[in-house]
């Protein structure tokens, strides 16, 4: 009993850990620019399928397929940012939501145009094949889940930080016209939040992608790196961060302890409780925003 | 003048329709009108309250699903069921807006998205839905008639549609429609003239909630089947972009919009397999140059004919 609730806790965090990810760009990009990207699923889908075609057609191995991947959802996401939301910045915010969704409607058309609807298969980062300890069997693949996610984060960390750049960006995102009063370019800050953001969803999407099956749908995982944000509060990096991995946790138990039916709904309603309880997540005590 | 000129041209094409165009034509034409019609109430919540929803699919199904449902289990003709599955969806959409329009409109979007996984994943898992297999939809009887020809369930279908548009018509230009608008360009002055925000903004998601319930009831007898793949995240996606290539200030914005993601790709067959992609990266661009729409390339007269007449008038000052 205590084995597999605590084997339900590792696969929820492992899961959790790729949710944060999730979150954390979609925080970025809200704190940066005002805009939720609903776009994010769709470029995570691209990312993966960038790393499909390297390795299938152009017969690259693993590693420097995902890094072609990754940089590849950079470039993507620098064209969105300057192509269609920077011209669109100055209005109302109904409009820039519009068009993440066309973005990422257009992307996820495209990819099943050109890779066809049918599932490929995503090599996993390494072996599948169980360890046992103590009871718990832990998985090689899993914990290169693991690793990445807390890899990344470590480098976000650093990041925002310890250097100038991070520092512009966090001071972005917490107060615009503050940042841009004391000589930060706003044009490259938003810029930068693009890149990085699109580069970890491609990163998300790789590490979940073997543990799913790749169709141009995919895409809709992103609902649990909303989930995850609003749990933390749609704010803060360390908020999504726990958000995630408390999401993979809740999705973990009610699969089991409730239906697996649960699992793919919970993330859903989740979102509309939270929202409705508690706007602004668990952590941050209620502001209410006056007229 | 471009507003009831429009009028006058989609009824001429309604009423014309059933003596000129083929039966596959015809049946194209219904469709267009339905599709609208469920659009007409996504313009009435962005167009003029500014809000998105990413449920219109959602309560197209209330709508549809509980006419058929209304009629199976307790025996209510379906043109009674369907006025009565749109007043549900419209307390659906009441309630839903009821509980998180107190926030920014962002957190709708989210909450919509939320909801239409929720109403597809139910639609799936009931049994009384039909699951993932779908239900058939009867046929109408009034007064003893079956009312299953293509012809009949097209006058059904498109009555119902020009009721809808004309409906959604007159609200954009009632008092409440004006109250809307001045929410939406700035709600610190409207709110300081005695704007409800919270309820007029809830009002409207359920306004578009009924057109997309009522309209959606309709559309699902010119289908004859419910498949669960018609309520989707990415349905209600399709009906976001027809509202934004037609453009979201007018209901012909949604008869312009829908009129092409019906034909177009039939005039395109040879591009099947690239013709959403090709629909939805047209209404990304759209966004970026032409935001108000396809039907603002007709505004321009009413621009250019307002700038004569204040020219004119200032020289005669």
């Amino acid at each position: 009993m205590v084995s597999t609730f605590i084997q339900l806790l590792l696969s929820g965090a492992i899961a959790g850990s790729v949710y944060a990810l999730l979150a954390i760009g979609l925080v970025l990009i809200h704190n940066g620019t005002g805009v939720v990207n609903f776009g994010f699923g769709d470029q995570l889908m691209v990312g993966v399928y960038i790393l499909v075609f390297a390795q299938q057609f152009l017969g690259l191995a693993l590693p420097p397929a995902i890094l072609v991947a990754v940089i590849v959802s950079g470039l993507l996401g620098l064209a969105i940012q300057s192509l269609v939301m920077t011209p669109l910045r100055n209005r109302p915010v109904l409009i820039p939501i519009v068009a993440t969704i066309a973005i990422g409607a257009a992307l996820r058309e495209g990819v099943r145009a050109f890779m066809g609807p049918n599932p490929w298969p995503v090599p996993f980062l390494l072996s599948t094949s169980p360890y046992r300890i103590g009871g718990i069997s832990i998985v090689p693949s899993d914990l290169a889940i693991l690793g990445t996610a807390i890899v990344i984060m470590a480098c976000l960390y650093v990041f925002f930080e310890f250097t100038r750049y991070g520092q512009a960006i966090l001071a972005a995102c917490a107060n615009p016209t503050g940042a841009l009063i004391v000589g930060i370019p706003a044009g490259t800050t938003t810029t930068g939040i693009w890149v990085l953001s699109s580069m970890l969803a491609a990163i998300a999407g790789i590490v979940i992608a073997p543990l799913t099956t790749l169709t141009p749908d995919i895409g809709l995982i992103a609902i649990k790196g909303f989930a995850a944000a609003v749990l933390g509060g749609f704010a803060s990096l360390p908020g999504a961060v726990v958000g995630g991995i408390l999401l993979g946790i809740i999705e973990a138990l009610a699969g089991y302890y409730i239906s697996s039916a649960m699992k793919d709904i919970v993330s859903y309603a989740i979102l509309i409780g939270v929202i409705v309880l508690l706007p602004s997540g668990l952590f941050n005590r209620v502001s209410v925003r006056k007229v | 003048m471009w507003g009831n000129l429009a009028w006058v041209l989609w009824l001429a094409i309604a009423a014309l329709a059933p003596f000129l165009a083929g039966q596959y034509l015809l049946y194209n034409i219904g469709i267009v009108a339905t599709t609208a019609a469920i659009v007409s109430g996504l313009t009435f919540l962005s167009g003029v309250a500014g809000l998105i929803s990413i449920a219109q699919s959602a309560f197209v199904a209330i709508g549809s699903y509980g006419a058929v449902l209304l009629q199976m289990h307790l025996g209510i003709p379906l043109l009674i069921g369907i006025p009565v599955a749109a007043a549900i969806a419209g307390v659906v959409g009441w309630l839903l807006g009821f509980l998180c329009l107190r926030l920014d409109g962002h957190y709708l979007a989210l909450v919509t998205l939320a909801f239409m996984g929720i109403v597809h994943y139910t639609i799936i898992n009931l049994d009384i839905t039909g699951g993932a297999v779908g239900l058939a939809v009867p046929s109408v009887t009034l007064f003893g008639f079956t009312l299953d020809s293509p012809m009949a369930i097209y006058v059904m279908a498109v009555t119902a549609s020009a009721i809808t548009l004309w409906s959604i018509d007159r609200l954009i230009h009632s008092r409440y429609g004006r109250m809307l608008r001045a929410l939406r360009q700035s709600d610190i002055a409207a709110v300081s003239l005695g704007a409800d925000r919270r309820s007029l903004r809830t009002m409207a998601l359920a306004t578009s909630a009924v057109a997309g319930g009522f309209a959606g009831g309709f559309q699902a007898l010119q289908l004859t089947y419910l498949d669960p793949q018609q309520f989707t995240i990415v349905t209600a996606v399709f009906y976001i972009a027809i509202m934004v290539v037609g453009g979201m200030r007018s209901v012909h914005g949604a008869i312009i919009g829908a009129a092409i993601f019906v034909f177009v790709p039939g005039f395109l067959s040879g591009l099947e397999h690239y013709m959403a992609f090709i629909l939805f990266f047209f209404v990304t661009v759209m966004i970026v140059v032409m935001p108000d729409g396809l039907v603002s390339i007709f505004s321009v007269g009413d621009r250019l004919s307002g700038w004569m007449a204040s020219r004119h008038g200032r020289k005669n000052a």
